[in-house]
This record gives structure tokens, sequence and C-alpha cells, in this order.
């Protein structure tokens, strides 16, 4: 870089200081206690993030996030259930179960007969 | 830019810059703030207070609203630690949220940048004559800065009047050095033009 920053033009530069004088004298300790008082809060918040394992704009995320879990959870639980094992023997049984419970031509015919009656049509 | 042939001719002192102040250790101050450290903070707000105040005051030109910004910055620099680069210096970043800052109010408030002449300044002189015209002279030069762009005349406020170097002022701005060295030398063309009455050949 080229150094130019001793370039100045003191005369210049000394109008300017005599033009605009010297900034006032401030009160600094009730400037420092202001600027302390102040600071409090945002110093608060700056330990309380750093004793967090979250960053700050990651925190409001932990909620969605736990939401989230609960709801994949339950799915992956409801969508992968193993599958009941049957065997070709059961499912024989099962039918011949079915078969034997269902009623036969003449027996709907009957019961549909007796139901007429009850009901005195 | 200094080598010119006439020179103003006033016998008032050059004010002397303090030295920057250290910045060996800013970076594990900077550090200790991001967790919150009070003590760190209030040794950053001690160093750069002063320089900051003043600044401030070139900017706005009323004490009050220097102290405003002052309090504004620091407060700044706690809302945005984070996204200070470790490893960079401290000031530049702290002045750049400063001046950022007071130029936005200075723009907010139509301020101009000095309103009154200081009791310090408007009252010493050798003779009454003498003292006209340096009042005159005065009177010109806040005239001419006033007609400065905005830009140019912060430039010559950082350089002129706070002391600090082009390279300083150009990471404050966020522009490059040769534009800052171009600015500062349009504003003195502008500045010694207005002072032309009073200078006088070597």
């Amino acid at each position: 870089m080229e150094s130019w920053t001793d370039d100045r033009d003191p005369a210049l530069q000394a109008a300017l200081r005599d033009a605009y004088g010297d900034p006032p004298e401030a009160d600094w300790n009730a400037l420092r206690g202001a600027v302390m008082a102040r600071a409090e809060l945002p110093l608060a918040r700056l330990r309380r993030t750093r004793r967090s394992p979250w960053p700050a704009r990651f925190r409001a995320l932990v909620p969605l996030a736990a939401a989230a879990g609960v709801v994949g959870t339950a799915f992956a639980l409801g969508v992968h259930q193993p599958e009941p094992r049957v065997t070709a023997a059961d499912r024989a049984q099962v039918e011949q179960i079915l078969n034997e419970s269902l009623p036969t031509p003449s027996e709907l015919v009957e019961s549909d007969q007796l139901l007429s009656a009850a009901i005195g049509s | 830019m200094s080598g010119q042939g006439a020179h103003l001719a006033l016998d008032v002192p050059l004010r002397v810059e303090a030295a920057a102040p250290p910045v060996d250790d800013e970076a594990a101050l900077v550090e200790r703030v991001r967790a919150g450290d009070g003590a760190a903070f209030e040794t950053l707000v001690n160093r750069y207070m002063r320089r900051a105040f003043s600044v401030a005051y070139r900017l706005l030109g009323q004490k009050e609203d220097a102290e405003d910004l002052v309090q504004e910055a620091f407060m700044a620099v706690l809302q945005r630690v984070d996204t200070f680069q470790a490893g960079r210096p401290f000031a530049p970043w702290f002045f750049r949220i400063l001046v950022n800052r007071g130029l936005n109010a200075r723009k907010a408030r139509s301020l101009r940048a000095v309103d009154e002449i200081p009791e310090t300044a408007a009252h010493r002189g050798p003779s009454p004559e003498r003292d006209a015209e340096r009042t005159e002279l005065r009177d010109r030069l806040r005239a001419a800065m006033e007609t400065l762009p905005e830009r140019q005349r912060t430039i010559v406020q950082l350089f002129d009047l706070e002391g600090f170097a082009g390279p300083e002022i150009a990471e404050i701005l966020e522009i490059s050095d040769g534009t800052v060295r171009w600015h500062l030398h349009e504003a003195r063309k502008t500045l010694k033009k207005a002072l032309a009455p009073y200078e006088r050949s070597t």
C-alpha cells in the first residue's frame, strides 16, 4: 500500500482546528456510567447465550425440532410395524372356520321366513 | 499534496494527536465481551470513549448529541459483537459503527457539522485586527466545509481534525485507500480556494 498517511497539510489542518476548536470536555464518569448501565442487559444476554450449548439463532428451532422428532418417531413406528407371520396352515384353518360359520342357502331362506312371521308380514 | 508553493500563514498551534491505543490485547478483550464479560467491555469503553466522543462531536456538533452517539455506538458493539471477525483490529470496526450512525443522525436531523464556534477558539489573538481576520477566516473555512459533499467533509473531519490515517478512514468508511485520497485532494482544493485571500507567498 502506498504510504501517504503523513502527507498532511499542517497549515490547513491548523486552520481547520482553529475554526472548529477542540471538542468540549464531557463528563467522562457520567458517560462511562451511562454506557455501562445500558450495557447490563445486553451483557447478561451474551452470558446466557454463551452458557447455552445452542447458538442463539438455533435455539428457537429446538421446540420445532422436538415436535418433528416426535412426529417422525410415531410415523416410523406406524409404517414399519412388522407384519404378523401367517402360515399356510393358519390360513386354511381360518378359512375353514369361516366356511363353517356361514349359513347355507336353505338356512338363509328359513331365517327369512321366520323373520317375516315374526314381524307379521 | 503537501508541496504547494504557498501556505496559510496562521499562528495557531497544531494539536498533536495522542498515539493510537494499544491493540495487542483487543482480540482477547472482544472475545471476553462476546462471553458477556462486563470488565472487558468497560476496558474497551475506557479506551475508546474519549476519541469516540471527539469524532461524534465533529460529526454532530453538539455535546449532548455526541454523548448519545457514543452510547449508541457502544450498544451496537454489544449487539453485533458476534459479527466481529476475530483477528481483525477493533478500532476501525468500532469507528465504522460510530461514523455510520453519526452520518445517519446528521442526515436525519439535517444538522450542520458545527453550529457554534467554541469559546476557546473564538477569542484569542494578538490584536483586534488579527482577531478580526482570524474570525473571518474561520467563518469562511466553515462555510467552505459546509459546501463539501458529505463524504469529503467526513474525510476531512477524520483526517485533519481527528488525526485518523488514510487507510484507517478507508476501513471505517469501507472505501478504497485511493478513494479516500481522491476525496481528500478534492476537499482540500475547495478549502484552499476559499482561503486563497489569506494565503501568503513564501
